[in-house]
């Protein structure tokens, strides 16, 4: 275990606790879907991270030499493949969901004139 | 003040447990059994992709049928957006636009990009990158352009809601007709080789990969300008 590590996994736990905080507390719809945001992405760094290979000068898993020497180099050296694979459909998903809940917003902005979950709920009466 | 000691002792426990868990969750140095069949058998082997990018042949090949069906998430994520926007009139107003520094500045830094994301699409095969990454490039150069100039510039230019509309399905319409062909063909559903070409006039396509990313390129670039359009209404927009 290497010091790196212990902070990048630190740094991981840190920041789903402080999204998780924020999409449950904060009151303000734009703050929550932010928040959402930063939870998706964090999620795609730690399954990056599983797919990371512990030897000297990892490849991205790109075949660059057309031979069975050039696999062997790949198979020797080239991270998983496959949380990459899964990753850039999960960047896909989640941009195209953060702006379905973008549009929630702005429509309840334009009819009801807050995003405060609040004001929206009628809790100060 | 309550509430901080607690938030405080709380992040510091996770922070304490990630320390310690990050002893067990160290890298390996060897390959798990799924990533190495996938590294040996992309370019050469008996389960060839024919593509030397190992991501895109997973992504469109080994686990073609998640990604097809991811493309139908897209697909209706986009379309509830319209649906929700479909009866609310944009408003057109007169502002004075920016200086003639800005507007060269979008032009050229729109052409590269335009380039850039071209390329990442049509290398998909070859180099990383692929249609995903490709047409959420391109759905920058309108964006920049509504910025730069305005929406009505974007949509005097030939670029409104309709036409993305149709260029989106032209995409997608591709990805289900080249999915569903090799059924026809006699093999498996997102078949790729032995039912596409390897190679073609010389040029490595990797049977249908190329094609899913062009096709993939042209719907998530349009989709995410038709959001781009309707987001760039004017506050206000559903007064009129």
């Amino acid at each position: 275990m290497t010091f790196a590590l212990a902070l990048i996994v630190s740094s991981i736990a840190a920041i789903i606790i402080i999204s998780l905080y924020g999409i449950a507390v904060r009151p303000n719809l734009v703050k929550k879907i932010i928040c959402l945001g930063i939870f998706s992405d964090i999620i795609n760094v730690a399954v990056i991270l599983l797919g990371y290979r512990a030897v000297k000068n990892p490849l991205p898993p790109v075949l660059t030499d057309y031979s069975q020497k050039g696999v062997e180099e790949l198979v020797r050296g080239a991270v998983d493949p496959l949380p990459q694979a899964l990753t850039i459909t999960a960047i896909v998903i989640g941009l195209a969901i953060t702006v379905l809940m973008a549009y929630g917003a702005i429509h309840i902005q334009r009819k009801y004139g807050t995003v405060d979950v609040r004001k929206l709920v009628r809790w100060e009466e | 003040m309550k509430k901080l000691i607690t938030l405080s002792i709380i992040l510091l426990a996770v922070l304490a447990g990630a320390y310690y868990l990050s002893s067990y969750l160290a890298p390996r140095a060897e390959l798990n059994a799924l990533g190495e069949f996938y590294l040996r058998n992309s370019y050469f082997g008996e389960h060839s992709a024919g593509s030397p990018e190992v991501v895109t042949a997973i992504l469109w090949d080994y686990r073609g049928l998640d990604t097809y069906f991811e493309t139908a998430v897209l697909f209706m994520a986009i379309i509830s957006a319209v649906s929700i926007f479909r009866n609310i009139p944009s408003v057109s107003f007169h502002p004075r636009g920016f200086t003639n520094i800005t507007k060269t500045g979008v032009k050229i830094v729109g052409l590269i990009t335009f380039v850039a994301a071209a390329t990442t699409a049509f290398h998909g095969h070859i180099t990383p990158g692929g249609g995903f990454q490709g047409g959420s490039m391109l759905a920058v150069v309108p964006l920049l352009v509504i910025v730069g100039f305005s929406k009505k510039a974007l949509e005097k230019a030939g670029l409104n809601k309709e036409r993305a509309l149709v260029i989106r399905t032209i995409g997608l319409l591709t990805i289900a007709l080249a999915a569903f062909y090799p059924l026809l063909a006699g093999g498996r559903f997102m078949q790729n080789l032995s039912i596409y070409p390897k190679e073609l006039y010389g040029m490595l396509v990797s049977g249908s990969l190329s094609l899913f990313n062009m096709a993939e390129f042209l719907a998530v670039g349009a989709g995410f300008t038709i959001i781009f359009l309707l987001l760039s209404n004017p506050e206000g927009g559903s007064e009129a």
